[in-house]
């Protein structure tokens, strides 16, 4: 086949082509660049297989598009899988697009639809909306308008407000007052919707979308430019069907608008706490660390993330220092009420063997969902931690729970708690305190003398509240029970830090005291001789 | 002709019954969830179904007869009763008895147990149903609530208000005023926070914190008159255990109890209601002349949680001018007695004040041994309502309109998740066994629900109740704000 041929065998099998094209560039685009925003989507939900959690979806406006979205969101559990059940539902939107536009035009709504997915909380649930309304029109194209009357608020109560996008394309293509009725009779359904039926939502969410977005009353503006992009094209596409060159443009536009996506569709700070989430809920802990080699977060979450992988690897005691502390909350953050920000603190409790606070760090991140729906990455935590407390029938709630799914149902089966939970656990009981973390590190360590993490966590958080005191004090722990061969380096250079009261050239430790200082005296914090925060 | 097809239809679904055949008797009754073995139940409650507790049974067959008439029998994975039909048998056996005879069917083989029965009150529950706030038993975040109302003559549960009207906002503490659906009150607490008074179908926002008091109005109780609210305003805090006995220890670090003039939009302080010790949980008494309320001396919290230790007080009240009493009596001191008093919740015909008492603290529900109390107050004998608690936590109570019936909290399931149970008291303050709220398949919906009811409370009738308004207001931001008259 020579180059031309080549070339009329792509023209005539264009669609072919394109979607077999859509399919590489989309799964490579998440399964390569951003398997952690699949993650991140993925452990916001918990999909289950009973008649009950369906009811409970479609008996919401868009339920169905929701549904199905979460559906597909369950298979990011294993990163390729998901990315190809996201790239394959790509291909069947872009199917659907080629069927009401030029195929090449088709690419530039997909490509918008992948700039509207950078923004991490925009749900599945919407692309559905958007497949349900596109299927609807071309099953319903050549059925006469009056069948609208029952499709029309179906489409509503199945796909949410994008039905409007079902109601647009079939009015332009009837004549006037077909079409003005049907858009009159559309504009009722919203209303009776809006104003009769959702009734616990404010209007606008009855009017632009309730589970389009994580976020309640959330609209981006990609949420409306994406379905006036798909009606202005398939115009387009019939009024200038004979310009030439105008595939080239098409495309063209698209890649362009690919790449403009990825830079600004993508927030790379974001993305990066994303990444770093992702890495500590796999366990990959050098990858953290190579990571924040190269370039670490300046924040408080940046440096809970690579502490855990520090100590996971055996270089707490020896390279803390080397790398950003954000502070005294650079172990362990105190909570926030968000379903992000403290996912790696609840990860240290949980290798530390703070049963309790694991748990109710986990609880309370799941509760910060905003779309109300459970987690099953929290779910699998409060379950363990259940059982390690002893509260089975607490624990056989969620695991009962987790035994619908299908990626958390075989270790639901078994619901083994990892030893280390009953063996380092607390073996008291009495109030946590926060404001005295390194003591609730150090009465951890005390419980369970071979709790190795929580000893350095304890030696850590000394060093991070500056209190020379305490390190010089329990340093003789780390020689007792550390089991390291000679004094970590980040021990001693702390040493010497204490010892010449930080006036020691190229140390870690000491390049750490000043910035402290230089913030605490910014805020207003009062230092005490010792060098102690209170 | 009709009838013949009736009667063929049910001879139809009769024959889908299993023959329960060569049943090896038990001479035990039968271990069902929820336990409703010898509860006593209001006739035209919704339907107690119930199932076997061992999951290995797959099926259970149930014949409930009436002493004094009446027959029902069902069988499949739980004994599922027809609404109608289960009203018509309690109907038809108030004052009397139902009796159950249980066979269940595992591993091929049935058993029948020994019967048990359920009493039917003669004492009428027609209150339409319960309001709670469905809440998952966390920490400090309230996730995905709002507050349902339950018709417990059937299965039917509604929304009236969520979080989904006002996302990013909490809301609590509401009260009804003597089970009224007319007059009612809540707080919403997050940025958009306030008080929330509905009567009559009108609802008013208010900001209750005002340069002289010390928080928002939080635990709240209607004067019966309707034109006061008496409160108390709080900042709360949590403590979490780092065990496994416990989990949270809540406390405030001020607290106070005022009233609030519902006609004046005034708040009504005084001073032996303000004082630099905790005072809270305040209740009208039935009459509205006095107010009770729990108060404990200062201390250091959350350290020495275990001091708080809260008395029952009382002071009267001039419902007229909106006057306090002289002076405040003590009728259960929490240092003589070592335990702590809170909750204190009087019957609307005056008869009797139940509280809860538990170690120490003031918030029950979290005390696995706080314990549903009551006092006759016409002689001021208090008990222990023994065969109402149980080994674990019983917290919120509310009386039914007609003081006959209460509802309250309790963690007996799993120690968690709190649920709402119903028990009767008799003319001499004896109370029956209490019963689980009723559930259309019992054991999967306790089993499987992650939330809590929280503060139940009766309604005579159906509360109708404007979300959207109240959602639209509240996001609004605007508030009245409330004025002060200072007493004493």
């Amino acid at each position: 086949m020579n180059i031309k041929n080549f070339g009329n065998y792509l023209g005539r099998n264009s669609r072919i082509v394109l979607a077999v094209a859509m399919f590489v560039g989309v799964f490579l685009f998440w399964f390569v660049r951003y398997p952690y925003a699949l993650s991140y989507q993925e452990q916001n939900q918990l999909f289950l297989y009973t008649a009950d959690y369906l009811v409970s979806d479609v008996s919401k406006m868009g339920g169905l598009a929701a549904y199905l979205g979460e559906f597909i969101v369950q298979f990011y559990y294993v990163e390729w899988l998901g990315a190809a059940m996201l790239a394959l539902v790509y291909v069947l939107l872009y199917v659907l697009l080629s069927r009401v536009m030029k195929p090449s035009f088709a690419l530039v709504p997909c490509v918008l639809m992948l700039w509207h997915y950078g923004d991490e909380n925009v749900l599945l649930a919407y692309m559905m909306a958007a497949i349900l309304s596109l299927a609807a029109y071309l099953a319903m194209k050549k059925m006469p308008v009056y069948s609208d009357v029952v499709v029309v608020p179906a489409l509503f109560w199945l796909a949410g407000p994008m039905a409007w996008l079902y109601v647009v394309l079939r009015s332009i293509r009837q004549k006037l007052y077909f079409g003005l009725a049907l858009a009159a009779y559309s504009a009722i359904v919203a209303a009776v919707l809006a104003f009769v039926v959702l009734l616990q939502y404010p209007v606008q969410s009855a009017f632009f979308g309730i589970g389009y977005h994580a976020v309640p009353m959330t609209y981006p503006a990609l949420q409306f430019v994406i379905p006036l992009a798909v009606v202005l094209l398939s115009l387009a596409s019939e009024k200038l069907q004979n310009v030439r060159y105008l595939d080239c443009a098409a495309l063209l536009s698209a890649v362009v608008l690919s790449f403009y996506a990825d830079k600004i569709g993508f927030d790379k700070e974001k993305y990066e706490v994303l990444k770093l989430d992702y890495l500590v809920r796999n366990e990959r802990w050098n990858d953290i660390i190579s990571l924040s080699e190269n370039h670490q977060m300046q924040n408080n979450y940046g440096s809970v993330c690579v502490n855990l992988a520090l100590a996971k690897t055996g270089q707490l005691p020896y390279r803390m220092f080397t790398f950003y502390q954000s502070g005294p909350d650079a172990l362990a953050m105190g909570f926030e009420r968000d379903n992000l920000t403290c996912i790696p603190t609840m990860e240290t409790f949980y290798h530390l063997g703070m049963v309790n606070e694991c748990m109710r760090y986990a609880f309370d991140i799941q509760e910060s969902i905003l779309t109300g729906k459970s987690s099953g990455r929290m779910t699998k935590r409060i379950a363990e931690c259940c059982l390690a407390n002893g509260w089975n029938d607490v624990a056989q709630k969620h695991l009962g729970m987790l035994r619908h799914s299908l990626f958390y149902r075989s270790w639901a089966e078994k619901a083994a708690v990892s030893p280390h939970l009953k063996a380092f656990r607390y073996k008291d009981d009495f109030l946590y305190n926060y404001n005295e973390i390194d003591k609730m590190f150090g009465m951890l360590f005390q419980s369970n003398p071979k709790n190795k993490m929580a000893l350095e966590y304890f030696l850590g958080q000394t060093l991070l509240n500056c209190d020379a005191q305490g390190f010089m004090q329990y340093l003789g722990w780390a020689g007792q029970y550390g089991g390291y061969g000679e004094m970590p380096e980040g021990y001693a250079d702390a040493v010497r830090c204490i010892q010449q009261r930080g006036n020691v050239r190229y140390s870690n430790y000491a390049d750490y005291l000043h910035s402290f200082m230089q913030r605490a005296q910014e805020m207003g914090v009062n230092i005490n001789e010792n060098n102690s925060v209170h | 002709m009709k009838k013949i097809y009736l009667l063929a239809i049910v001879a139809l679904l009769s024959s889908c019954m299993k023959q329960v055949e060569n049943p090896t008797e038990s001479g035990t009754q039968p271990e069902i969830f929820p336990d409703y073995v010898g509860v006593t139940i209001p006739a035209g409650i919704a339907p107690m179904d119930f199932g076997m507790k061992d999951d290995a049974f797959t099926l259970v067959d149930v014949v409930a007869t009436g002493s004094k008439g009446g027959e029902l029998h069902v069988q499949g994975e739980y004994a599922d009763f027809d609404v109608e039909d289960w009203h018509d048998l309690t109907e038809r056996n108030i004052g009397g008895q139902i009796s159950f005879v249980v066979s269940a069917l595992k591993n091929g083989r049935w058993t029948r147990y020994k019967s048990f029965v359920m009493n039917v009150s003669r004492h009428r529950l027609d209150d339409y149903g319960i309001t709670y706030r469905r809440i998952a038993p966390g920490y400090e975040c309230g996730g995905d609530i709002g507050i349902y109302q339950r018709d417990i003559h059937t299965f039917d549960e509604e929304a009236m208000f969520t979080v989904d009207a006002v996302p990013g906002q909490c809301m609590n503490c509401h009260t009804a005023n003597r089970a009224s659906a007319d007059e009612f009150l809540l707080h919403v607490r997050g940025e958009k926070s306030g008080t929330m008074l509905q009567q009559n179908g009108k609802q008013t926002w208010l900001n209750t914190k005002t340069d002289s008091t010390k928080a928002n109005m939080s635990y709240s109780y209607w004067h019966p008159s309707g034109n006061y609210i008496v409160s108390s305003v709080n900042t709360i805090f949590q403590a979490f255990f780092v065990g496994n006995k416990r989990r949270i220890e809540v406390y405030d670090l001020i607290s106070d109890v005022l009233v609030y003039d519902v006609k004046k939009n005034q708040l009504l302080l005084d001073n032996r209601l303000q004082t630099p010790d905790f005072e809270s949980y305040p209740s009208f008494s039935a009459d509205g002349t006095a107010i009770f309320f729990s108060t404990s001396k200062l201390c250091n919290v959350p350290v020495d949680y275990e001091k708080m230790k809260y008395s029952l007080c009382k002071i009267d009240f001039d419902p007229a001018n909106g006057t306090f009493g002289e002076r405040v009596d003590t009728l259960l001191n929490a240092e003589a007695l070592d335990k702590s008093f809170t909750f204190a919740r009087p019957s609307f015909d005056g008869k009797w004040l139940m509280y809860n008492a538990m170690d120490c603290g003031n918030f029950p529900v979290n005390h696995k041994e706080s314990d549903l109390w009551i006092m006759d107050l016409r002689n001021g004998n208090t008990r222990a309502l023994k065969e109402v608690n149980s080994d674990d936590a019983e917290s919120f109570h509310n009386w039914s309109s007609q003081s006959h019936w209460f509802v309250f909290s309790s963690r007996r399931i799993d120690g968690m998740y709190t649920n709402a149970y119903f028990a009767c008291i008799g003319d001499d303050g004896k109370a029956t066994k209490p019963f689980l709220l009723p559930q259309r398949n019992p054991k999967k919906h306790y089993r499987e629900s992650l939330d809590s009811y929280n503060c139940p409370e009766f309604t005579k009738t159906k509360v109708c109740f404007d979300a959207r308004q109240a959602g639209s207001e509240c996001l609004g931001g605007n508030r009245k704000q409330v004025d002060l008259a200072i007493h004493n």
